[in-house]
C-alpha cells in the first residue's frame, strides 16, 4: 500500500510546484499558464492510481506527520484522511480544473496579469484539497478560510469595477456568517469530546448534538450558498467566466454539503437537524429554481440553477443519503463547469454580451458550443444515462420513497419541474430562433484550447456519472422496488417542464404583457432578498454603528462623562475657588488680619 | 539582562557619534543585532524561568513580549526616516534617543522582577511617548492627545501605587516569583474590592477597556509612524502583560469582579468595531481595531483559564505585528497622498502592486486568516469564552463577521476602484518600505509554523 500513500502526496505537492517556484523565472515568460496546467493535467493522472487502488482494496488510510502542536490534551498534527469521499473527489476536481484551465488561458488570454490569475486558480484548488483531505478539524478550517478568501480574490478580479468588488465582499461577508457556526462546531467539539481528529469525533458517543451540527449547517449554509445566506453566488458572477466555472463546480460551493458529507455518521442519528437540512435544502432549491426562471443574465441563470442542485445536494443528506448527494456533487462538477464554459465561449464570441435575448440563433455560428450546451443543459435536467441522470434520478426516487415530509418532497419536485424549465429556456433564447446579435461580430470557436477543454468536459458529461454510480457503496440502502408511477416521477417532471417552458416560450414570444405579474416581479427581484436584506440590514446596522456607537457613545458620552466633564468641574471649581480678583485693598485688609492674629498668639501665650 | 540592556543603551552614544548621512543605517543595524540576541530567550528551556539576577528575569510570557520589543526598534527606525528627512540633525538624533530611551524602558518593564520597579519602569514609558507624540505629530491636535494619554494612564494607575505599597506592607515582598508562593487569598470585603480595581484600572486603562479607552484614537491618529508602532504593538500590551501578572495577587475576587468588566469588554469590542466600518481615517480605523482586539485580550485574562492565557499571549503577539504593520501601510499611503483618508488613496493596487500585497497579506491576518496566530489567538479566546458561557458565541461570532468586514473594507477602499488622477504622480515604493512590511510579516508567518512559542506559560 505505499503506492497508496506516496501518490496522494506526490499529488498534493505537485500542486504547490508552481507557487514555490513563483520565485524562479517560469512566472515570467508566458509559459507559465501552460506549465499550471500541464501540471494539473499531470496530477489528476496521478491522483487516479490511489483512486483505482482504493475502489478495488477499500482501504481507508489517514496520514499524520508533521505534529504541529500539542495543546494540553489536544494533539494537532498535519493529516490527511484519505477515505471514499476525497479519494473519489480529488481526481474530479482535478480533471475539472485542468479543463477549466485550459479554458482560461484562452479566455483570460489578453489579460495581462494572466500568470497571477492562475495563480489564484491554483490556490484556490490547493485550499479545495487541504479541505477535502483534512482530518481534523483546524486543517479543515484552513481549507475552508482560505477557499473563502481566494474566491474573494478571484470573484474581486477586475478590482477596477465596483461592482466586482462588491460581489467580492458579499461572498466573504456570507461565508463569515457560516464560519461563525464553523467555530461554534470547533469549540463545541474541543469542550465536550475534547477533540478535532475526525475518527476521535465519531468515536465518541454523546447525547445531544444539536449545537454543534447547526453550527455545522449554519457554515454549510453559508459556504453552499444555502437559503437565507445565498445572494453572494449569483452576485459572484462578477468575476471572470474560469472563475465561476471553478467556484460553482468542483470548489467552494460543493465545500458546503462536502463538509456535512464528511460529518455524517453524528448526522445520521439526529432526526432534529435532518429536518432542518431537509427543510433548508428543499426551500433553497425551490426558491432557486423560481428566481433561474426570469433572469436574463445567462450566467445567472447557470449560476442560480448551481445554487438549486446544491439545494437538491443538502435535501439529499436531510433524507439520510450522504453517499448519494456526493455523487450527485461528483456528476454535478462535470456539466455545470461545462455549462459555463459555453457561456464564456458564447459570452466572448458577442463582444462580452451576457444577455440571452440579444442571442439567438448560435447553433449554426457555434456548433461545438451548441452541442455541449444542449447536452450539459440535458444533463443538468438528469435525461436518461447522461451523469446527471445516475445522481438525480436517484435522488428523487429515494426522496419518494423515504418516510420523509410532503412537503419538502412536493417542493423538491416542482424545483425539478423547473430546472427543466429554465434550461429550455436557455437553450430556446441562445440557441434556436433568428440572431439577435450585433451582425458585425465575428463569431469564432475554433481554438484548440476552448474546443479541447469543453470536449473533454462533454465526455465527461456523458459518461462520468456511469462510471462513478457504480463504485458507490450507499450507507441507507435506497429503495429497490417501487409503484410504477414513483419510478417515472422525476422523468414525469421533467418532461412536464420542458414541454410546458417551450410551449410558453413559443406562445410568449409574440405576446405583449401589459404589465409585470406579481410572480414575475417576485422571481425577476430574486424574491425582493437584495432589496430587503441588502438595504435594510447595512443600512440599519451602519447608521446604528455612525449614530450610537460613533457619535453617541464615543464622541459624546464617554467624552463628556470622563474628559470633559472634570476639566469642566475642575475650572469651575478653580474659579470658585480662587478669589483673586484685584481688590488689592481687601487682600491688604486680609494681611492686617494675619498680622494681628499673629500678634495675639505669639504674645499671649503661657 | 545585561546583555541586551547595555547595547541599548549604547545606541544612545552610537546616535550621537555618528555621521550624519550613517545615522539610520547604525541604529538601525545596531538595534537589529540587538533584537537578535533577544531571540535567545524564547528558548525557555526550564518550566519556570530564566533568571538573570536579583532584578531582571525572563519567562515564556514576558520573553514574546520581550522579543516583540527588540524586534520592533529597528523597525520604527526604518519607519520613521521619510518623516524625519526634513528635520535637523539634531532633531533627528535626539527623536531616535527617545525611541532607544522607550525601548530601554520597555525591557526593563518587561523583564522587571519586582512589582514596584516594574511600576516605575510601567510610568517612565511614559514619558518618551509622550514626547514623540507631543513633538513630533503631524498636526496641532496632537497636544490635546498628549493630554488625553498622560491623563488617562496617570489617573488610572496612581492607585496602582497605593495597592502596591498597601501589599507590599502585607505580603513582605513584590517579587513576581516569591509571590506565587507566598500569596493568601483575599479577604471577601469592599477594601478587597477596592484593591481590585486598583490593582486593575491601571492596566484596563492601558489595553483600553472599552469606556477608557478615548486616549487611544487620539494619540495614535496623531502620534507619527513609530509611536503609534510603538503603541499598538508594545505600549498595550504591557495592559495584558501586567493584568496577566498581577491577577495571581488577587486570587479569588477576580472569579466575580470579572463581569461588570467582562461585559464591558464584549460590548465594546462589538462597538468599536462597528466604529471601524464608518471610519474615513485610515489610522483611526486601525486604532479602533486595535482596540476591538484588545477587548478579547481583556476577556480573556479575565476568564483565566489556561486556554484563555494562551490564546490572550498568542493575541497579544499577534496584534501586535500585525497593527503595528498596518500602521506602516498607513503611513506609505500617508506619505504619497498626505492624507489619512482612505477614500483619497483608492486604486493604489495599479500603482503600486506589491505594496498592495503587503496590504492584502496585512488585512488577511487582521481579519485572522487560518493558519496564522492571530487566528490561534482568537480561536483559543472564543473557545474560552465559549466554555465560560455558550451564548458568547453571538457576540464574538459578530465580532469576527464585523473584523472581516472592516478589514476588507480598509483593502478594497484603499488598493481597489480605479484610480485617480491625483494618486498618478507619486512615488514608486522604496526598497525601504517593502523591506519594512516583510521584516513584520516575516515574523507572523514563521511562528505560524510553531505557535507553542508564544502561548505563554500554561501551555
Amino acid at each position: 500500500m505505499n503506492l497508496f500513500t506516496s501518490s496522494i502526496i506526490t499529488t498534493l505537492l505537485m500542486l504547490t510546484m508552481p507557487i514555490i517556484l513563483t520565485s524562479a523565472s517560469t512566472h515570467k515568460n508566458k509559459s507559465y499558464p501552460q506549465y499550471v496546467k500541464t501540471t494539473v493535467s499531470y496530477a489528476f493522472m496521478i491522483s487516479t492510481i490511489p483512486m483505482v487502488m482504493f475502489l478495488y482494496s477499500g482501504q481507508e488510510v489517514i496520514i499524520s506527520n508533521w505534529h504541529w502542536m500539542t495543546i494540553q490534551t489536544l494533539k494537532l498534527t498535519l493529516s490527511f484522511k484519505l477515505d471514499y469521499f476525497s479519494m473519489i473527489f480529488m481526481p474530479v476536481a482535478l480533471f475539472v480544473t485542468w479543463s477549466i484551465m485550459e479554458f482560461s488561458i484562452w479566455y483570460m488570454h489578453t489579460d495581462l496579469n494572466i500568470s497571477h490569475f492562475f495563480k489564484y486558480l491554483l490556490m484556490f484548488l490547493i485550499t479545495m484539497m487541504i479541505l477535502v483531505t483534512a482530518n481534523n478539524l483546524l486543517q479543515l478550517f484552513i481549507g475552508w478560510e482560505g477557499v473563502g478568501i481566494m474566491s474573494f480574490l478571484l470573484i474581486g478580479w477586475w478590482y477596477g469595477r465596483a461592482d466586482a468588488n462588491t460581489a467580492a465582499l458579499q461572498a466573504v461577508l456570507y461565508n463569515r456568517i457560516g464560519d461563525v457556526g464553523f467555530i461554534m462546531a470547533m469549540a463545541w467539539f474541543l469542550l465536550n469530546t475534547n477533540a478535532w481528529d475526525f475518527q476521535q469525533i465519531f468515536a465518541i458517543e454523546h447525547e445531544n448534538l444539536n449545537i454543534p451540527l447547526a453550527g455545522l449547517l449554519l457554515a454549510a449554509t453559508g459556504k453552499s450558498a444555502q437559503f437565507g445566506l445565498h445572494p453572494w453566488l449569483p452576485s459572484a458572477m462578477e468575476g471572470p467566466t474560469p472563475v465561476s466555472a471553478l467556484l460553482h463546480s468542483s470548489t467552494m460551493v460543493v465545500a458546503g454539503v462536502f463538509l456535512l458529507i464528511r460529518f455524517y455518521p453524528l448526522m445520521e442519528h439526529n432526526k432534529t437537524i435532518q429536518t432542518a437540512t431537509l427543510c433548508l435544502g428543499a426551500m433553497t432549491t425551490l426558491f432557486t429554481a423560481a428566481c433561474a426562471l426570469t433572469q436574463n443574465d445567462i450566467k445567472k441563470i447557470i449560476a442560480f440553477s448551481t445554487s438549486s442542485q446544491l439545494g437538491l445536494m443538502i435535501v439529499t443528506i436531510g433524507i439520510n443519503q450522504p453517499h448519494l448527494a456526493f455523487l450527485h456533487i461528483c456528476t454535478h462538477a462535470f456539466f455545470k463547469a461545462m455549462l459555463f464554459m459555453c457561456s464564456g465561449s458564447i459570452i466572448h464570441s458577442l463582444n462580452d454580451e451576457q444577455d440571452i435575448r440579444k442571442m439567438g440563433g448560435l447553433f449554426k455560428a457555434l456548433p461545438l458550443t451548441t452541442t455541449a450546451l444542449i447536452i450539459g443543459v440535458l444533463a443538468l435536467t438528469g435525461m436518461p444515462f447522461l451523469t446527471g441522470f445516475y445522481s438525480k434520478d436517484l435522488i428523487i426516487e429515494t426522496a419518494n420513497t423515504s418516510y420523509t415530509n410532503a412537503w419538502a418532497l412536493l417542493t423538491t419536485l416542482v424545483a425539478t419541474s423547473m430546472t427543466a424549465a429554465y434550461s429550455t429556456r436557455i437553450v430556446f433564447f441562445v440557441l434556436l430562433g433568428q440572431p439577435r446579435f450585433n451582425p458585425v461580430i465575428i463569431v469564432n470557436e475554433n481554438n484548440p484550447l476552448l474546443i479541447n477543454s469543453i470536449k473533454r468536459l462533454l465526455l465527461g458529461s456523458i459518461f462520468a456519472g456511469y462510471l462513478i454510480f457504480h463504485n458507490i457503496t450507499p450507507t441507507t440502502i435506497p429503495q429497490t422496488t417501487m409503484p410504477y408511477y414513483l419510478k417515472m416521477m422525476a422523468l414525469a417532471v421533467t418532461m412536464l417542464g420542458f414541454i410546458l417552458a417551450l410551449e410558453l416560450n413559443s406562445t410568449t414570444q409574440t405576446l405583449k404583457l401589459d404589465y409585470p405579474q406579481n410572480p414575475f416581479k417576485f422571481s425577476i427581484q430574486l424574491g425582493y432578498f437584495p432589496i430587503i436584506i441588502h438595504r435594510l440590514l447595512p443600512m440599519m446596522s451602519l447608521s446604528m454603528s455612525q449614530k450610537m456607537a460613533s457619535m453617541l457613545l464615543d464622541t459624546t458620552w464617554l467624552e463628556n462623562v470622563l474628559p470633559k466633564s472634570i476639566s469642566y468641574f475642575q475650572m469651575k471649581s478653580s474659579i470658585t475657588v480662587s478669589n483673586q480678583k484685584g481688590l488689592i485693598k481687601l487682600y491688604f485688609l486680609s494681611f492686617m488680619i494675619t498680622l494681628i492674629l499673629s500678634f495675639f498668639v505669639l504674645n499671649f501665650h503661657e | 539582562m545585561l546583555k541586551i540592556i547595555f547595547p541599548t543603551m549604547m545606541l544612545v552614544p552610537l546616535t550621537w557619534a555618528s555621521k550624519p548621512n550613517m545615522i539610520w543605517i547604525n541604529t538601525t543595524a545596531y538595534s537589529l543585532l540587538i533584537s537578535l540576541i533577544s531571540l535567545t530567550y524564547l528558548n525557555q528551556l526550564s518550566d519556570n524561568s530564566l533568571n538573570f539576577s536579583l532584578l531582571f528575569f525572563t519567562d515564556s510570557l514576558s520573553a514574546p513580549l520581550l522579543a516583540l520589543t527588540t524586534w520592533l526598534l529597528p523597525l520604527m527606525l526604518m519607519a520613521s526616516q521619510f518623516h524625519l528627512s526634513k528635520e535637523t540633525l539634531t532633531r533627528k538624533k535626539l527623536y531616535i534617543t527617545m525611541l532607544v530611551l522607550l525601548q530601554l524602558f520597555l525591557i526593563m518593564t518587561f523583564s522587571a522582577m519586582e512589582l514596584i520597579l516594574f511600576y516605575i519602569l510601567f510610568e517612565a514609558t511614559l514619558v518618551p511617548t509622550l514626547v514623540i507624540i507631543t513633538r513630533w505629530g503631524n498636526q496641532t491636535e496632537r497636544l490635546n492627545a498628549g493630554l488625553y494619554f498622560l491623563f488617562y494612564t496617570l489617573v488610572g494607575s496612581l492607585p496602582l501605587l497605593i495597592a502596591l505599597l498597601h501589599t507590599q506592607n502585607n505580603l513582605g515582598s513584590l517579587n513576581f516569583l516569591l509571590m506565587q508562593y507566598w500569596i493568601q487569598p483575599l479577604p471577601n470585603s469592599w477594601s478587597s474590592m477596592f484593591l481590585w480595581l486598583a490593582c486593575m484600572m491601571a492596566f484596563m486603562v492601558k489595553m483600553p477597556l472599552y469606556g477608557l479607552h478615548l486616549w487611544l484614537p487620539k494619540a495614535h491618529v496623531e502620534a507619527p509612524i513609530a509611536g503609534s508602532m510603538v503603541l499598538a504593538a508594545v505600549l498595550l500590551k504591557l495592559g495584558g502583560y501586567g493584568m496577566m501578572r498581577i491577577t495571581t495577587l488577587l486570587s479569588p475576587l477576580t472569579s466575580f469582579m470579572a463581569y461588570p468588566f467582562m461585559m464591558l469588554s464584549l460590548w465594546g469590542m462589538i462597538m468599536t468595531s462597528s466604529i471601524c466600518l464608518r471610519q474615513t481615517d485610515l489610522k483611526s480605523l486601525i486604532a479602533y481595531s486595535s482596540v476591538s482586539h484588545m477587548a478579547l485580550v481583556i476577556v480573556a485574562v479575565l476568564i483565566q483559564t489556561p486556554w484563555s492565557y494562551m490564546g490572550a499571549t498568542a493575541l497579544m503577539i499577534a496584534h501586535g505585528l500585525t497593527s503595528s504593520l498596518l500602521f506602516c501601510l498607513a503611513n506609505s499611503n500617508y506619505e504619497r497622498t498626505h492624507s489619512r483618508t482612505m477614500i483619497l488613496a483608492r486604486g493604489l493596487q495599479t500603482l503600486l502592486p506589491l505594496m498592495a500585497a503587503w496590504w492584502l497579506l496585512a488585512s488577511l491576518t487582521n481579519l485572522s486568516l487560518p493558519p496564522t496566530i492571530n487566528l490561534i489567538g482568537e480561536l483559543f479566546v472564543v473557545v474560552a469564552t465559549f466554555s465560560w458561557s455558550n451564548i458568547t458565541i453571538t457576540l464574538m461570532g459578530t465580532n469576527i463577521i464585523i473584523t472581516a468586514l472592516y478589514s476588507l473594507y480598509m483593502l478594497i477602499t484603499t488598493q481597489r476602484g480605479k484610480c485617480t488622477n491625483h494618486v498618478k504622480s507619486i512615488k514608486p515604493s522604496f526598497t525601504r518600505e517593502n523591506a519594512l512590511m516583510a521584516l513584520h510579516l516575516l515574523p507572523l508567518l514563521l511562528l505560524s509554523l510553531n505557535p507553542k512559542m508564544i502561548l505563554g506559560p500554561i501551555y
